[in-house]
Order: structure tokens, then sequence, then C-alpha cells
């Protein structure tokens, strides 16, 4: 950003579009990265994404600095993705054909190297697996999803999380052990191989 | 610590939420407990799992449609700010500041229609055509299409159909007009059709020596770095290459060199760049960034090549 975020706030707040939409561009990224992940559906995100900044511009009069912008910003991001689950139910399959970008561009699937795996044979998982983990993914309450998200792949702090929430950090701890131990019982045959 | 404790911080030491101390005590355990390092190692191998099957990062088409459609959201959002004032100010403005009467004729125009529009959509319910006489309708060269039967009765014959309308608006004025500007930027980033756009493009580009508005300006640069169609993005990044450089384009610029999917773009905005930073003693930060990523990481050889050798030649 040329100018420093708070300049640029406010002159957005004053109604400077201009200003308003290098905010976005400097968050944007992000925040599609995680209502991407949460729908799981392109489409789905790409609504989602015009909602919250629309609502962000609409809203951006009433901000006060009492958080960071993009704090604020993610509130009603985490607000529109809760109410869109809350509209379209909490579907067990929502996500299951959503990973089809994950084609490269000849149509061959690509396989994924997970972060972090114990051994490199581990790295390397079969579609039946991925759909497993998407399946257990989904099954969690949407709150439980999102933060999850957004400590897993965000790799937000458990305070920021909490921030953005506008909750305890405890119970975002707990919504997290919450959330792995669901997915442990859940996909407890695949971690063992 | 208890053993069930250190339990609990297996998970928060996976995700790197411990402070140096409690961190160095969990360490402390696992080496001594077996049944606490089995579950860390469970810990990982789960983040492993699920960081390997969900998505990873969007791709930037998808960000860049999504951005597209931002963008037009957000003007017409823009516009729905607009106080009566204001606009009553605007008018005044311009029919006080203009003299040439055939502009002043066209801004009356464009009220008028507007009005009936208002008129119209004030007094029809959603969704409800308008009663009129067809032949009234054919005779004012309003256009017909999408004609569809809503219902019908077999045995009265009587039956009930909706169409939409269309309608010619004619502007005139020269191209300096701040209204036909308009009008062009909202085909550029709005019209489905994507030989519209490039028209649209083309006509701009043509009289661009006139000087463009600035949002028209945002509009060639917003369709040289996301518009689908290969075709308008390289009539965009032409008329690009003729605008008065500034950062708005050097950044525009270097989104395309960067994220382009197609290296003929890429190419030619680095060969812009490159043109424009000539005279200019020291290259920014993000160019400079930009560029060494390409020299190291791009698909093609060419592009490689050809940003390394803007860089050595900057002495980068």
């Amino acid at each position: 950003m040329s100018l420093p975020e708070q300049e640029l706030v406010i002159k957005a707040k004053s109604g400077d579009y201009r200003a308003f939409e290098e905010l976005v561009y400097a968050y944007d990224r992000r925040v599609f990265a995680t209502i991407y992940r949460f729908t799981g559906d392109p489409d789905d995100a790409k609504d989602l994404y015009q909602d919250i900044f629309i609502r962000a511009f609409r809203g951006l009069k009433n901000f006060e600095f009492k958080s960071s912008f993009s704090t604020w910003l993610y509130r009603i991001a985490i607000n529109v993705c809760l109410t869109y689950k809350a509209k379209t139910g909490h579907r067990r399959t929502d996500s299951l054909d959503a990973y089809q970008d994950d084609e490269d561009e000849s149509g061959t699937r690509t396989q994924f190297k997970a972060e972090g795996a114990v051994s490199p044979e581990g790295s390397y998982l079969n579609s039946e697996i991925k759909d497993r983990v998407k399946d257990a993914v989904n099954c969690l309450s949407p709150r439980l999803k999102m933060v999850f998200i957004l400590k897993h792949f965000e790799g937000y702090k458990i305070r920021e999380i909490a921030d953005m929430l506008e909750t305890k950090e405890g119970t975002i701890k707990k919504y997290l052990f919450e959330a792995v131990h669901s997915l442990r019982n859940d996909l407890q045959s695949y971690l063992r191989n | 610590m208890e053993h069930n404790e250190i339990k609990e911080l297996v998970i928060l030491s996976a995700y790197n939420e411990l402070d140096g101390y409690t961190a160095e005590l969990v360490k402390n355990h696992l080496a001594a407990c077996s049944e606490c390092r089995e579950l860390h190692s469970n810990e990982l191998s789960l983040r492993a799992v699920v960081s390997g099957s969900l998505p990873g990062e969007p791709k930037d088409r998808l960000i860049s449609d999504a951005r597209l459609q931002l963008r037009a959201a957000l003007r017409l959002e823009n516009d729905k700010k607009l106080t009566p004032e204001k606009i009553l100010n605007r008018i005044r403005e311009f029919i006080y500041l203009n003299y040439k009467p055939i502009l002043s004729g066209a801004v009356m125009l464009v009220i008028g229609f507007l009005l009936s529009l208002f008129v119209r959509l004030n007094s029809g319910g959603e969704g409800q055509a308008e009663s009129l006489n067809p032949s009234d309708l054919l005779k004012s060269g309003i256009k017909i299409n999408n004609i569809r039967v809503i219902s019908s009765n077999q045995q009265t014959g009587e039956m009930e159909i909706e169409f939409d309308t269309q309608q010619s608006v004619k502007l005139s004025g020269s191209f300096d007009d701040e209204n036909i500007q308009k009008v062009m930027m909202y085909s550029i980033l709005n019209d489905e059709n994507p030989g519209v756009r490039l028209r649209s493009i083309d006509l701009i580009d043509s009289k661009k020596e006139r000087g463009i508005d600035k949002e028209v300006k945002a509009a060639i640069l917003t369709a040289a770095q996301y518009d689908d169609n290969p075709g308008v993005r390289r009539s965009a990044l032409k008329t690009v290459a003729g605008l008065t450089f500034d950062d708005d384009i050097k950044n525009a610029l270097i989104n395309i060199m960067s994220t382009d999917e197609n290296a003929a773009f890429r190419i030619e905005a680095l060969n812009i760049l490159a043109e424009n930073i000539k005279g200019e003693g020291k290259v920014d930060e993000a160019l400079r960034n930009a560029l060494k990523q390409r020299a190291e990481n791009d698909d093609n050889s060419y592009m490689k090549f050809k940003a390394k050798s803007v860089l050595e030649e900057r002495s980068i």
C-alpha cells in the first residue's frame, strides 16, 4: 500500500472510493483464501467475497479504530460465512466437488504434498483419503470449522482469532481442541498409516 | 506439570502456540514419555493429512474474477451514495460550465431517459410487464426480445405473454465529455460481450492523446489485468503502453508481468515497464522483487532471460 493503512481508512471513510479499493486489494487475497476453504466452492466464494466487501464499504462509516482494520474486516467475513452456512445448511457434501480446481491445465489430477509430513511416503495422499478428510472437515460445526481454518491454514494466533470472533481465548482453544479431536477420531485409520 | 496437562498442550505445541518456557517443558516431557510422543506425532500427521487435502491458495484467475465483479458492484454502490443535492450540483455545474448546446441537449436526453426509467420502475410491481400497445412500441423503434408465454388457455385461446424491450439511447458530444467516457468505462467493465468491450477500448485508444478520465484509465488497467478474454487484455495492454506512466500503471504492469497466464502478455508488460524505467535512477522494491521472481521462476525461458537482462541493465 502506498499510504499508511490508517490514512487510507480515513480517506475511505470520507467516501474516497479509490482508498477503499486499495484497502480491498491489501486484504482480499487472504480473505478470499479463507472463504474459499470454508465454502469449498469457487462460485460461492466469489459471491461471499462480494458480499463481504460491499458490507465493509457500507459499514466503514461506523468503523472507529477500536480494532485493526483487518480484524474488523475479518469479523465481517466470519459473520458472512457463518450466515451462509446457516442459510445453506450443514451439508456433508458441500465441498466435495469443489476441489477440481486442483487439476492442472492438462486435466491431470495433481497429488498434494503435505506440509510437515512425518515421512515422504506419507506426504502423498490418494483421492480416497482426501475425500474422507473433506468429509471430516465438513462435519465440523461452522464455528469449529472456521476456527480450524483460521488457525490451521491462515496461521492466525488464538488471541487474534478470539478478537475476530469477539470471544475469549479460552473459547477458541476449546473450539480448536474439539475440532482436532473430531478430525483425529474421523481420520484415525489414515493417521496410523 | 502433570502428564494429563501435557497431553492438552500437545495440540497447542503443534500449532506453535506455547510460550518458550512451556514449550521447553513439553519438549522435555515428550523426550521421556512415549504415549505423549505418539500423540504428538499423531498431531503432526493430522496436520499433514489435512493440509494436503483441502484447497491450497486460490488461483489468481479466481481472485481476478472476484475483483472484477466486486469492482462493478462497488461502482453501483458508490453511485447509490449520490444525494439529490450532489446530482443537482453536478447537473448545474455541467450546464453552466459547458456552453456547447449539443452537450446540454445530451444531458437533458440522459435525464429524460433516467426519469422515464424511474417512472416505469415505480409504476409497476416487480416482474410485472407493462400493458402497452405493441403497435406504438414498434413505431417508437423499441426492440422486442425474449418473448415468454406466461399462460395460455387451449379452450378459449386466450394467452398472456411477457417480453423485454430494449431502447437505444444516442449520446452526442466530444470524447472529452464526462458522460461519454463514463459509458465507455461502464462498457469495459460490465458488458458481457467481449467484442463490445474491445470496441470501447479501441475507441479510447484512438482518442487517448486527448486525455482520459482517471476512472476510464482505471477501467483500462482493470481490463488489462483481469479481463477473461485475451483479445480484450491485449488491446487494453496496448492502450496502457500509450498512457503517461505513473504508479497505477506501474503496479498494474507488475501484476500482469507476475500473474498473467499468457507469456506474451507478461513479456509485453515487462517491455513497457523496461521502456518506462529507463530514465529513472532507482528501481523501487516492488518492481525489483517482481523482476527477480520472474528471472528465477517464470515458466517461459525468454521471460526469464528478459527479466534477468533488465535487472542487469539496472545493476540490481
